[in-house]
């Protein structure tokens, strides 16, 4: 099963998370290197600004001595910090944790949609590395649906969460799809290029920039695409943009209330949207009062921001059941792999024995004709294949059970097999397959040496 | 029309339950209010309905469009997150939904009334009588007629005529269904 360690946002400070993460050119190498481990069996690391995990399934019980030795083998950390920030979660905690990671639960802001897109880039750089197996790509296969079922079944990610996406959000509540629409950038600040761009890339027709050092504006406007104005002819052009940013570094109002109401008239009503982003702000607040003049500032933005965060919360948790569900689902198919190398190896076993008996009663039986060798060959296989086939159903329908896992100890007591090859991985694909009775020599699991 | 032009299937919301009321109330209402087997003229009578149908009908969406312009208005102005009508079109969409509409529904009615106003002469033999219902109709049809006057001529738009209209279309609906 597999086995998760690793520090993230809540369980480490940047100062250290910055020194575990991987550089994104030497994942694969580093996976690689996990993999090579003494012990690990599957392995995939995941390293993002807000988290590094290792997820292994690994056969040694002392999993967390081997993972810590490595991480703080791999990157500038002291073993003292790995033991102090590293979480481990094993087997269903850590089928839980893959499924709540990459369905953007345990994220810092919850419902991103990054998230996703990084687990996928760490599986198919595990997948290169080679170091994947059946547990965890069977593992993160599940996670990758169930992710998108709670992205599209719940409204954890519906309302944008950054102040420039919340503000393009409220133009298109009022614009529509931005098409023909203008922006009008007053200052040249990091603040409102950022909101351009966004508003930009999402469609708007064209930029204009207004800003008191003229070279400032015209630096900007070349870098959106759009054109520079001198500041005097502001309410000008305001007349004609219908998104206005102000970001300016002035310490008094630019755009006061009856400035705001002159422009709305000469606008004959068209409805003309404020994003006052700077502190102190530009725009009267009373401008909002005015018919048609939608005004925001960095206040609002960010509660507009917080309500969405706060409806995100309310949907964590139809969220977390619809991850339990697919993590409970998820373990009744493990379930059931599990008890797939017992029966395999059940049948090995006992038609080892028949045969070994049926050597061992050659010389009694005489001469016997090639028919009746085979004749009483077939006894013995048809015999031990009766005497199976109740095991057998037993163990399948054990497989569905929670209490399947004594039902196999019982079993593998009963007919005195070795305990330890229980955990032998199995080839993928129909759980339940049962090799062809009568070749019992030609096992058709992957088995490891385990001694 | 207004549905293949702009697609809103949101104003269904709004629509639909508006009809079912009207069909309720019509239901309700005694048959013989409604002269139909009017001594002269009834095709004029007929004529008069359907345009009056229409212009209802068209009357019907610009209502909407209003309705959901002052409530997309009130919460953006209220700074409040708009997650409460995550569907509703834009504001520039309802302002041009309603304008379209409007722009049909005014002909359409000042036709209806005109010739309600022959058919009514042509049964009763007076042109016109200050009962409640035709009073009604007329004070929608001057609300509508200065909406259209500040849309067109002095380019309003927006909250105020998105109001107005709501009032004038009451007035209809009021007269419709039985303020006589």
């Amino acid at each position: 099963m597999p086995i998760v360690f690793g520090m993230n946002h809540r369980s480490a400070p940047l100062a250290v998370r910055e020194r575990v993460a991987f550089p994104e050119q030497e994942i694969e190498a580093a996976v690689a290197r996990l993999r090579g481990v003494t012990g690990v069996e599957e392995a995939l690391l995941l390293s993002t600004c807000n988290r590094t995990e290792l997820i292994v399934s690994a056969r040694d019980v002392d999993a967390g001595g081997i993972l810590a030795g490595f991480l703080q083998g791999e990157r500038p950390v002291t073993m003292d910090e790995v033991e102090r920030h590293c979480y481990m979660h094993r087997d269903h905690e850590a089928v839980r944790h893959v499924f709540r990671l990459t369905s953007s639960l345990d994220s810092m802001v919850i419902g991103e949609a990054q998230i996703l897109g990084q687990v996928k880039e760490a599986y198919a750089a595990a997948g290169r590395a080679g170091s994947l197996g059946p547990v965890l790509d069977g593992l993160f296969r599940r996670a990758f649906s169930a992710a998108k079922k709670v992205r599209t079944e719940t409204g954890i990610a519906r309302n944008p969460v950054s102040i420039a996406c919340a503000a393009v959000s409220l133009a298109r509540d009022i614009f529509g799809d931005l098409h023909d629409n203008t922006v009008l950038v007053v200052g040249a600040g990091k603040m409102a290029r950022l909101a351009a761009q966004q508003l930009k890339s999402d469609g708007v027709r064209s930029v204009v920039v207004a800003n008191r050092s003229f070279q400032n504006a015209d630096d900007l406007a070349r870098e959106l695409d759009g054109r520079a104005v001198p500041f005097d002819r502001l309410f000008e052009e305001m007349e004609r943009a219908d998104i206005v940013i102000t970001s300016t570094a002035s310490p008094h109002r630019v755009i006061g209330r009856e400035d705001a109401l002159r422009v709305s008239r000469a606008r004959r009503g068209r409805p003309i949207f404020f994003i006052d982003i700077a502190v102190p702000r530009d725009v009267d607040p009373a401008a909002n009062e005015i018919d048609n003049v939608y005004l925001y500032d960095l206040d609002d933005l960010h509660r507009v921001v917080k309500a969405n965060l706060d409806g995100r919360l309310h949907e964590v948790h139809s969220a977390e059941a619809i991850v339990e569900r697919e993590v409970a689902a998820f373990l009744a198919w493990r379930k059931s792999l599990e008890v797939t190398p017992t029966i395999v190896e059940l049948r090995q076993r006992l038609h080892e024995i028949a045969l070994g008996e049926l050597e061992r009663f050659h010389s009694r039986l005489g001469d016997l004709t090639p028919d009746q060798a085979e004749a009483v060959r077939l006894l013995a296989v048809s015999l031990v294949n009766k005497l199976l086939h109740q095991p057998t159903v037993a163990l399948k329908r054990a497989a569905a059970l929670n209490t399947g896992g004594l039902r196999v100890e019982l079993i593998r007591e009963m007919f005195g097999m070795d305990e330890a090859a229980a955990v032998v991985p199995v080839d993928r694909g129909d759980p339940l397959e049962v090799p062809v009775i009568g070749r019992p020599e030609s096992p058709p699991v992957r088995r490891r040496d385990e001694r | 029309m207004v549905f293949w032009r702009y697609r809103l299937e949101v104003l269904h919301v709004v629509i639909l339950p508006l009809v079912l009321v009207v069909q309720f109330v019509s239901g309700l209402l005694p048959e013989d209010l409604i002269p139909v087997a009017a001594p002269l003229r009834p095709s004029l009578l007929r004529f008069h309905l359907t345009v009056i149908i229409f212009a209802v009908a068209a009357l019907f969406i610009t209502f909407a469009a209003s309705l959901a312009y002052i409530l997309l208005d009130r919460a953006l102005k209220a700074r409040r997150p708009v997650r409460l009508y995550p569907k509703l079109p834009s504001l520039e969409q309802c302002d041009a939904v309603g304008r379209m509409s409007l722009l049909w529904a005014f002909p359409l009615l000042t036709l209806g009334i005109l010739t309600g106003a022959v058919a009514s002469a042509s049964i009763t033999h007076t042109f016109w009588t200050w009962q409640v219902k035709e009073t009604l109709a007329v004070i929608a049809w001057v609300i509508l007629a200065v909406v259209i006057v500040l849309r067109l001529g002095w380019g309003w738009r927006g909250r105020n005529p998105a109001l107005l209209t709501i009032v004038a279309f009451c007035a209809v609906l009021l007269r419709m269904l039985g303020v006589y």
